[in-house]
Protein backbone atom coordinates (compact mmCIF):
# COMPACT_ATOMS: atom_id res chain seq x y z
CA UNK A 1 0.00 0.00 0.00
CA UNK A 2 1.59 3.54 -1.14
CA UNK A 3 2.03 5.79 1.90
CA UNK A 4 0.15 8.36 0.57
CA UNK A 5 -3.07 7.88 -1.85
CA UNK A 6 -2.51 9.93 -5.63
CA UNK A 7 -5.84 11.55 -4.80
CA UNK A 8 -4.38 12.71 -1.43
CA UNK A 9 -1.66 14.78 -3.14
CA UNK A 10 -3.28 18.16 -3.14
CA UNK A 11 -2.88 18.04 0.89
CA UNK A 12 1.00 17.46 0.43
CA UNK A 13 1.08 20.27 -1.77
CA UNK A 14 -0.52 22.55 0.56
CA UNK A 15 1.51 21.29 3.13
CA UNK A 16 4.43 22.24 0.85
CA UNK A 17 3.13 25.42 0.25
CA UNK A 18 2.37 26.55 3.71
CA UNK A 19 5.62 25.86 5.44
CA UNK A 20 7.16 27.63 2.40
CA UNK A 21 5.00 30.57 3.13
CA UNK A 22 5.49 30.28 7.16
CA UNK A 23 9.30 29.76 6.77
CA UNK A 24 9.65 32.34 4.32
CA UNK A 25 8.75 34.98 6.89
CA UNK A 26 10.33 33.25 9.84
CA UNK A 27 13.44 34.40 7.87
CA UNK A 28 12.69 37.48 7.11
CA UNK A 29 10.34 38.14 10.28
CA UNK A 30 11.96 36.40 13.06
CA UNK A 31 15.62 36.03 11.93
CA UNK A 32 15.76 39.46 10.20
CA UNK A 33 17.09 38.33 6.78
CA UNK A 34 16.50 40.43 4.06
CA UNK A 35 15.03 38.79 1.30
CA UNK A 36 16.89 39.50 -2.36
CA UNK A 37 14.72 40.22 -5.38
CA UNK A 38 14.56 36.39 -6.59
CA UNK A 39 13.24 35.63 -3.51
CA UNK A 40 10.44 38.22 -3.60
CA UNK A 41 9.69 36.85 -7.16
CA UNK A 42 9.49 33.07 -6.00
CA UNK A 43 7.13 34.49 -2.45
CA UNK A 44 4.81 36.40 -5.17
CA UNK A 45 4.41 32.74 -6.40
CA UNK A 46 4.10 30.67 -3.50
CA UNK A 47 1.96 32.44 -1.08
CA UNK A 48 -1.18 32.20 -3.34
CA UNK A 49 -0.42 28.55 -3.53
CA UNK A 50 -1.41 28.09 -0.21
CA UNK A 51 -5.07 29.83 -1.19
CA UNK A 52 -5.78 28.43 -4.37
CA UNK A 53 -4.73 24.87 -3.80
CA UNK A 54 -6.36 25.31 -0.32
CA UNK A 55 -9.55 26.13 -2.11
CA UNK A 56 -9.51 23.49 -4.59
CA UNK A 57 -9.08 21.07 -2.27
CA UNK A 58 -12.42 22.22 -0.63
CA UNK A 59 -13.98 22.47 -3.32
CA UNK A 60 -12.84 19.31 -4.40
CA UNK A 61 -12.16 20.48 -7.87
CA UNK A 62 -10.37 18.03 -10.06
CA UNK A 63 -9.28 20.61 -12.21
CA UNK A 64 -7.05 21.93 -9.77
CA UNK A 65 -3.69 21.51 -12.08
CA UNK A 66 -4.90 23.73 -14.22
CA UNK A 67 -4.56 26.90 -12.05
CA UNK A 68 -2.26 25.83 -9.79
CA UNK A 69 0.57 24.63 -12.22
CA UNK A 70 1.11 27.60 -14.59
CA UNK A 71 1.66 29.44 -10.68
CA UNK A 72 3.90 27.25 -9.12
CA UNK A 73 6.12 27.01 -12.62
CA UNK A 74 6.38 30.13 -12.95
CA UNK A 75 7.89 29.94 -9.24
CA UNK A 76 9.76 26.99 -10.44
CA UNK A 77 11.83 28.56 -13.13
CA UNK A 78 12.52 31.96 -11.00
CA UNK A 79 13.78 29.26 -8.38
CA UNK A 80 16.23 27.12 -10.91
CA UNK A 81 17.59 30.67 -12.60
CA UNK A 82 18.09 31.83 -8.71
CA UNK A 83 20.19 28.25 -7.91
CA UNK A 84 22.14 28.73 -11.38
CA UNK A 85 22.84 32.15 -10.13
CA UNK A 86 23.60 31.30 -6.77
CA UNK A 87 26.25 28.10 -7.21
CA UNK A 88 28.18 30.17 -9.70
CA UNK A 89 26.52 27.67 -12.76
CA UNK A 90 26.29 30.92 -14.41
CA UNK A 91 27.21 34.32 -13.83
CA UNK A 92 25.85 37.29 -12.30
CA UNK A 93 26.05 39.82 -15.13
CA UNK A 94 26.86 43.14 -14.42
CA UNK A 95 24.46 45.35 -13.07
CA UNK A 96 24.27 48.36 -10.72
CA UNK A 97 24.50 47.61 -7.49
CA UNK A 98 21.50 47.80 -4.86
CA UNK A 99 20.96 48.93 -1.54
CA UNK A 100 19.55 45.57 -0.47
CA UNK A 101 20.46 41.53 -0.43
CA UNK A 102 22.65 40.52 -3.42
CA UNK A 103 20.84 37.26 -4.73
CA UNK A 104 24.35 35.17 -4.32
CA UNK A 105 24.55 36.08 -0.43
CA UNK A 106 25.15 33.26 1.41
CA UNK A 107 22.69 33.68 4.66
CA UNK A 108 22.03 29.66 5.73
CA UNK A 109 23.73 26.83 5.32
CA UNK A 110 22.59 23.94 7.40
CA UNK A 111 24.16 20.66 7.15
CA UNK A 112 26.49 22.42 4.50
CA UNK A 113 24.18 21.72 1.60
CA UNK A 114 20.48 23.29 2.91
CA UNK A 115 20.49 26.88 1.28
CA UNK A 116 17.46 28.73 0.96
CA UNK A 117 17.67 28.92 -2.56
CA UNK A 118 17.63 25.43 -2.40
CA UNK A 119 14.54 25.02 -0.11
CA UNK A 120 12.57 27.33 -2.49
CA UNK A 121 13.30 25.10 -5.41
CA UNK A 122 12.78 22.10 -3.72
CA UNK A 123 9.39 23.15 -2.24
CA UNK A 124 8.08 24.08 -6.02
CA UNK A 125 9.68 21.06 -7.20
CA UNK A 126 7.56 18.81 -4.87
CA UNK A 127 4.22 21.09 -5.36
CA UNK A 128 4.99 20.96 -9.09
CA UNK A 129 5.09 17.12 -8.77
CA UNK A 130 2.11 16.38 -6.53
CA UNK A 131 0.17 18.38 -9.04
CA UNK A 132 1.56 16.65 -11.75
CA UNK A 133 0.84 12.86 -9.90
CA UNK A 134 -2.93 14.14 -8.18
CA UNK A 135 -5.36 11.32 -9.52
CA UNK A 136 -9.12 12.58 -8.09
CA UNK A 137 -11.05 9.42 -7.03
CA UNK A 138 -13.68 8.31 -9.00
CA UNK A 139 -16.66 9.82 -8.47
CA UNK A 140 -18.97 8.44 -5.80
CA UNK A 141 -15.87 6.46 -4.30
CA UNK B 1 -18.60 21.38 8.59
CA UNK B 2 -16.85 19.30 5.48
CA UNK B 3 -14.09 16.81 6.21
CA UNK B 4 -11.73 18.91 3.34
CA UNK B 5 -11.67 22.08 6.24
CA UNK B 6 -10.96 19.82 9.08
CA UNK B 7 -7.72 19.09 7.78
CA UNK B 8 -6.79 21.81 6.78
CA UNK B 9 -7.39 23.82 9.53
CA UNK B 10 -5.80 20.88 12.11
CA UNK B 11 -3.02 21.26 9.79
CA UNK B 12 -2.93 25.37 9.61
CA UNK B 13 -2.99 25.61 13.48
CA UNK B 14 -0.32 22.84 14.20
CA UNK B 15 2.32 24.64 11.52
CA UNK B 16 1.20 28.09 13.31
CA UNK B 17 1.76 27.00 16.66
CA UNK B 18 4.84 25.14 15.72
CA UNK B 19 6.15 28.20 13.81
CA UNK B 20 5.17 30.99 17.28
CA UNK B 21 7.27 28.11 19.33
CA UNK B 22 10.16 28.38 17.06
CA UNK B 23 9.98 31.89 17.03
CA UNK B 24 10.00 32.31 20.80
CA UNK B 25 12.99 29.74 21.25
CA UNK B 26 14.94 31.53 17.90
CA UNK B 27 14.63 34.70 19.85
CA UNK B 28 15.73 33.15 23.51
CA UNK B 29 18.92 31.29 22.26
CA UNK B 30 19.95 34.87 20.26
CA UNK B 31 19.15 36.65 23.30
CA UNK B 32 21.10 34.29 25.47
CA UNK B 33 24.47 35.34 23.81
CA UNK B 34 26.71 37.53 25.22
CA UNK B 35 28.58 39.77 23.42
CA UNK B 36 32.24 41.39 24.64
CA UNK B 37 31.77 44.54 26.69
CA UNK B 38 34.74 44.46 28.75
CA UNK B 39 37.89 44.23 26.72
CA UNK B 40 39.39 47.41 24.99
CA UNK B 41 38.87 46.78 21.65
CA UNK B 42 34.80 45.40 22.00
CA UNK B 43 32.64 46.23 18.97
CA UNK B 44 29.64 47.19 21.78
CA UNK B 45 31.46 50.21 23.63
CA UNK B 46 34.36 52.47 22.23
CA UNK B 47 36.12 55.17 24.34
CA UNK B 48 34.47 57.56 23.00
CA UNK B 49 30.86 56.78 22.82
CA UNK B 50 29.39 59.02 24.55
CA UNK B 51 27.46 57.36 27.90
CA UNK B 52 25.03 58.72 30.51
CA UNK B 53 25.02 57.21 33.62
CA UNK B 54 27.51 55.72 36.73
CA UNK B 55 30.88 53.79 34.50
CA UNK B 56 30.25 51.53 37.50
CA UNK B 57 26.64 50.50 36.86
CA UNK B 58 25.56 46.97 36.98
CA UNK B 59 23.71 47.29 33.42
CA UNK B 60 25.28 48.98 30.52
CA UNK B 61 22.98 49.69 27.96
CA UNK B 62 24.22 50.11 24.09
CA UNK B 63 21.94 52.26 21.97
CA UNK B 64 22.35 51.77 18.08
CA UNK B 65 20.53 54.81 17.19
CA UNK B 66 19.74 56.74 14.06
CA UNK B 67 18.94 60.56 14.87
CA UNK B 68 16.57 60.94 11.77
CA UNK B 69 14.72 57.48 12.81
CA UNK B 70 10.91 58.22 13.84
CA UNK B 71 10.91 55.44 15.99
CA UNK B 72 14.32 56.43 17.63
CA UNK B 73 12.66 59.87 18.80
CA UNK B 74 9.13 58.31 19.75
CA UNK B 75 11.35 55.93 21.77
CA UNK B 76 13.78 58.09 23.54
CA UNK B 77 11.06 58.96 25.98
CA UNK B 78 10.97 55.28 27.12
CA UNK B 79 14.67 55.36 27.14
CA UNK B 80 14.76 58.43 29.42
CA UNK B 81 12.40 57.02 31.48
CA UNK B 82 13.80 53.47 31.76
CA UNK B 83 17.50 55.21 32.80
CA UNK B 84 15.61 57.36 35.99
CA UNK B 85 13.77 53.98 37.06
CA UNK B 86 16.86 52.43 36.82
CA UNK B 87 18.97 55.23 38.23
CA UNK B 88 22.53 54.40 39.39
CA UNK B 89 22.13 50.44 37.93
CA UNK B 90 21.99 51.25 34.23
CA UNK B 91 24.33 53.11 32.27
CA UNK B 92 23.50 54.36 28.27
CA UNK B 93 26.13 54.02 25.41
CA UNK B 94 24.91 55.51 22.03
CA UNK B 95 26.55 54.19 19.26
CA UNK B 96 25.55 55.72 15.46
CA UNK B 97 23.63 53.57 12.76
CA UNK B 98 22.84 56.59 10.14
CA UNK B 99 20.44 55.23 7.77
CA UNK B 100 18.97 58.41 6.38
CA UNK B 101 19.72 61.31 4.12
CA UNK B 102 20.56 63.56 7.21
CA UNK B 103 21.36 61.10 9.47
CA UNK B 104 25.32 61.36 9.47
CA UNK B 105 25.03 65.37 9.35
CA UNK B 106 22.60 65.09 12.54
CA UNK B 107 24.92 63.30 14.48
CA UNK B 108 27.67 65.54 13.75
CA UNK B 109 25.98 68.13 15.26
CA UNK B 110 25.07 65.92 18.46
CA UNK B 111 29.10 65.32 18.72
CA UNK B 112 29.56 69.05 18.19
CA UNK B 113 27.37 70.10 20.68
CA UNK B 114 29.00 67.49 23.22
CA UNK B 115 32.02 68.98 22.98
CA UNK B 116 30.79 72.01 24.90
CA UNK B 117 28.85 69.68 27.41
CA UNK B 118 25.38 69.80 25.64
CA UNK B 119 25.33 66.55 23.80
CA UNK B 120 22.19 64.94 25.30
CA UNK B 121 20.56 68.61 25.09
CA UNK B 122 20.96 68.67 21.45
CA UNK B 123 19.99 64.63 20.96
CA UNK B 124 16.79 65.57 22.73
CA UNK B 125 15.99 68.80 20.87
CA UNK B 126 16.97 66.86 17.33
CA UNK B 127 14.39 64.20 18.12
CA UNK B 128 11.54 66.75 19.80
CA UNK B 129 12.51 68.52 15.93
CA UNK B 130 12.66 65.78 13.80
CA UNK B 131 9.65 66.77 12.20
CA UNK B 132 10.96 69.84 11.30
CA UNK B 133 14.58 68.58 9.83
CA UNK B 134 13.89 64.70 9.25
CA UNK B 135 13.28 62.57 6.02
CA UNK B 136 9.49 63.26 4.78
CA UNK B 137 7.37 60.73 4.23
CA UNK B 138 4.43 61.11 2.24
CA UNK B 139 3.47 62.72 -0.77
CA UNK B 140 1.78 65.95 -2.21
CA UNK B 141 1.72 69.13 0.04
CA UNK B 142 4.07 67.33 2.53
CA UNK B 143 6.78 66.84 -0.53
CA UNK B 144 6.07 70.97 -1.09
CA UNK B 145 6.58 71.67 2.27
CA UNK B 146 9.96 69.87 2.73
CA UNK B 147 11.04 71.78 -0.35
CA UNK B 148 10.46 75.21 0.96
CA UNK B 149 12.06 74.24 4.39
CA UNK B 150 15.53 75.45 4.93
CA UNK B 151 18.53 73.33 4.49
CA UNK B 152 19.40 70.84 7.69
CA UNK B 153 22.89 72.86 8.72
CA UNK B 154 20.82 75.66 9.07
CA UNK B 155 18.34 74.33 11.36
CA UNK B 156 20.70 72.54 13.37
CA UNK B 157 22.63 75.49 13.89
CA UNK B 158 19.29 77.60 14.98
CA UNK B 159 18.78 74.78 17.50
CA UNK B 160 22.74 75.33 18.70
CA UNK B 161 22.28 78.81 19.24
CA UNK B 162 18.72 77.48 21.28
CA UNK B 163 20.92 75.45 23.68
CA UNK B 164 23.08 78.68 24.03
CA UNK B 165 26.09 76.98 22.22
CA UNK B 166 29.01 78.96 20.96
CA UNK B 167 27.82 78.67 17.08
CA UNK B 168 30.69 79.36 15.58
CA UNK B 169 32.60 76.46 17.33
CA UNK B 170 30.20 74.24 15.93
CA UNK B 171 29.82 75.18 12.66
CA UNK B 172 33.47 75.24 12.43
CA UNK B 173 33.98 71.33 13.82
CA UNK B 174 30.90 70.24 11.58
CA UNK B 175 32.75 71.85 8.60
CA UNK B 176 36.23 70.12 9.18
CA UNK B 177 34.41 66.84 9.38
CA UNK B 178 35.80 65.82 12.39
CA UNK B 179 33.22 62.81 13.41
CA UNK B 180 33.17 61.38 10.07
CA UNK B 181 35.30 58.57 10.96
CA UNK B 182 33.69 57.77 14.45
CA UNK B 183 29.79 57.45 12.47
CA UNK B 184 31.39 55.26 9.73
CA UNK B 185 32.77 53.45 12.67
CA UNK B 186 29.95 53.32 14.39
CA UNK B 187 28.29 51.81 11.23
CA UNK B 188 30.54 48.84 11.22
CA UNK B 189 30.64 48.13 14.51
CA UNK B 190 26.85 47.93 14.28
CA UNK B 191 26.76 46.27 11.21
CA UNK B 192 29.99 43.74 12.56
CA UNK B 193 27.33 42.88 15.37
CA UNK B 194 24.03 42.23 13.03
CA UNK B 195 22.49 45.86 13.47
CA UNK B 196 19.99 45.57 10.66
CA UNK B 197 17.36 48.56 11.95
CA UNK B 198 17.49 51.41 14.69
CA UNK B 199 16.90 51.71 17.65
CA UNK B 200 18.99 48.14 18.63
CA UNK B 201 19.72 47.51 22.27
CA UNK B 202 22.62 45.94 23.50
CA UNK B 203 22.00 44.94 27.11
CA UNK B 204 25.26 43.81 28.59
CA UNK B 205 25.98 42.45 25.41
CA UNK B 206 23.10 40.75 24.71
CA UNK B 207 20.79 41.55 22.09
CA UNK B 208 17.40 42.89 22.88
CA UNK B 209 15.42 40.62 19.87
CA UNK B 210 11.66 41.86 20.84
CA UNK B 211 11.72 45.63 20.22
CA UNK B 212 9.22 47.30 23.21
CA UNK B 213 9.37 48.64 26.46
CA UNK B 214 8.42 45.63 27.80
CA UNK B 215 10.80 43.34 26.88
CA UNK B 216 13.52 45.64 27.09
CA UNK B 217 12.47 46.20 31.16
CA UNK B 218 12.30 42.73 31.03
CA UNK B 219 16.23 41.99 29.74
CA UNK B 220 17.22 44.44 32.42
CA UNK B 221 16.02 43.20 35.26
CA UNK B 222 17.29 39.38 34.33
CA UNK B 223 20.63 41.45 33.92
CA UNK B 224 20.37 43.11 37.50
CA UNK B 225 19.48 39.33 38.90
CA UNK B 226 22.41 37.78 37.92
Amino acid sequence: MPMIRRSDLPYLAWVIALVSTVGSLFFSEVMGLQPCVLCWYQRIAVYPLVFIIGAGIIMRDRRMKYYALPLCLAGLAVSAYHNLLYYGIIPESITPCVQGVPCTERQIEWLGFITIPLMGLAAFAGVALCLLFYKPEKEGV
Amino acid sequence: MRKEIKILVLIAVVVAVAAVLAANYYRESKQGERRETATADNLLVRPDSAVLGPADATVTMVEFLDPECESCAAFSHVVKRILKDYAGKVRLVVRYMPFHPNSALAASYIEAAGEQGKYWEMQDLLFRRQSEWGEIHGHGAQVEAAARREPPSVLFERYAAELGLDVGRVRAAVAENRYASKIERDMRDGQSLGVSKTPTFFVNGRILMLFGEEPLRALIDEELMR
